[in-house]
């Protein structure tokens, strides 16, 4: 029990994907500009990450149980490819599924959604974790790894929604008078706070490492 | 020798799942994408026309001098046409902007849409900027006090300003400046022009292939 835990939770701080790992951050620095965002994208990214990692997990014990040693090794060599084409097909699902039931969220992510694939957290996983691991850590692995991009994402989001458009999920917090800074809610705003927020965390988590 | 094949047999079963799954993925989800976008357009066009009812198919007008013009019309209860809604889109300052305005037989705006832009946040897509009124505070209120939040879904200040005007009147005026005319948003004259261009064009360009009449 005390392992699986582990399994899910080391995705949220102590392999963060965003403030420790540093992958994915095309997304991350793009998506983050209000909260409802951040929530899309953290939603699908993590759709894609469960789905490839079960899949995976799951086709490479089956090869592992069907194939000799010698093909096995050999079977390495088209590993990044069926990452892939399995990770693609997710993202796809993702696409078809948000065009269609959520339009709006799915006009708002753009190309953001497609890019999904070429996310580095989602075959980063695969790669280091569902290749050598069972279904239900891989499921577990997933399932924290998007629970720590989403935080990430809804914590980048909260400070450049609130500084940069004035607003909370689409609520104004300081009334109608206040003049947003601009800058926040473009590219350089978003490098600002992702840099300050990784410091902090890494100040916060040295601490705690210490005692 | 043996292994490539091995392996490649591996890749196209693999390949073959996928592509069997997304195939049905694509069936399952076909009709609600088909029927979003049908909505969402049959939406705007409702907004560029509030006063039509029912909106016939795609249109086209011969120009003088060569090329056409395609529009929707708009017919009210009783089959007359109340309007016409133009679809036109030009260059931005960083992306193309897709618009749909309609007008009445008159050649005055009934209404204006942003079908498409991907212009700065904050600056040029502010084009697509609802005032807000509820701040955060009034929406936690309202949730404790078990209230749902009324619904403002106004139209987006930018557009608004085109309505009950004609070709002739989009002069494009500075966010301080008084008077009748199109207000700029402040730092994003080039999409405000832009946008304004595109409107009056595509106006102009209706009204010659009807024959310079309405």
């Amino acid at each position: 029990m005390g392992n699986h835990w582990k399994e899910f939770s080391k995705g949220i701080v102590e392999l963060n994907p965003i403030f420790v790992i540093v992958l994915g951050l095309c997304p991350t620095l793009a998506v983050s500009v209000s909260i409802s965002n951040a929530l899309g994208m953290g939603a699908a990214a993590t759709f894609v990450l469960l789905g490839s990692n079960i899949v995976i997990a799951a086709l490479m014990s089956l090869l592992g149980a069907l194939c000799s040693k010698a093909l096995l090794d050999q079977v390495q060599k088209i590993r990044i490819p069926i990452y892939i084409v399995i990770i693609a097909s997710f993202v796809t699902i993702v696409d078809l599924f948000m065009h269609g039931f959520a339009p709006a969220l799915y006009a708002r992510l753009g190309i953001y959604v497609p890019l999904i694939v070429v996310n580095c957290i989602i075959l980063g996983r695969a790669e280091a974790f569902a290749a050598s691991h069972g279904v239900l850590a891989s499921t577990l692995d997933a399932l924290g790894m998007g629970a720590g991009f989403t935080l990430a994402l809804l914590l980048l989001s909260a400070v450049r929604e609130v500084v940069g458009a004035g607003t909370f999920y689409g609520y104004l917090v300081f009334g109608q008078r206040f003049t947003p800074m601009l800058i926040m809610t473009l590219a350089p705003g978003a490098l600002l706070t992702f840099g300050f927020m990784m410091g902090a965390f890494r100040y916060f988590k040295r601490r705690a490492s210490r005692w | 020798m043996g292994d490539i094949l091995k392996l490649t047999a591996i890749l196209a079963v693999v390949c073959a799942l996928n592509g069997l799954a997304l195939g049905v993925v694509y069936e399952v989800t076909k009709k609600a994408i088909d029927d979003s976008s049908a909505k969402s357009f049959t939406q705007s066009l409702t907004v560029v026309l509030p006063k039509a009812v029912s909106f016939s198919r795609e249109k086209s007008l011969p120009l003088p001098g060569g090329g056409s013009v395609s529009y929707h019309e708009g017919y009210d209860a009783s089959g007359a046409v109340v309007g016409y809604a133009l679809s036109d889109k030009r260059q931005g300052y960083q992306s193309v902007i897709k618009i749909m305005v309609g007008i009445d037989p008159g050649g005055v705006i009934q209404g204006l849409k942003v079908i498409e832009q991907a212009e700065t946040p904050g600056l040029g897509a502010r084009v697509e900027e609802v005032r807000v009124s509820a701040t955060l505070w009034d929406a936690v209120a309202d949730a404790v006090r078990g209230r749902s939040a009324p619904s403002s879904t106004t139209e987006p200040w930018f557009q608004e300003q085109f309505r009950g005007l004609t070709a002739g009147h989009l002069a494009v005026l500075k966010a301080t400046e008084r008077g009748k005319g199109i207000h700029a948003i402040t730092g994003a004259t080039v999409t405000s022009r832009a946008l304004t261009a595109a409107v009056r064009e595509s106006i102009d360009r209706f009204m010659r292939a009807k024959g310079g009449r309405a």
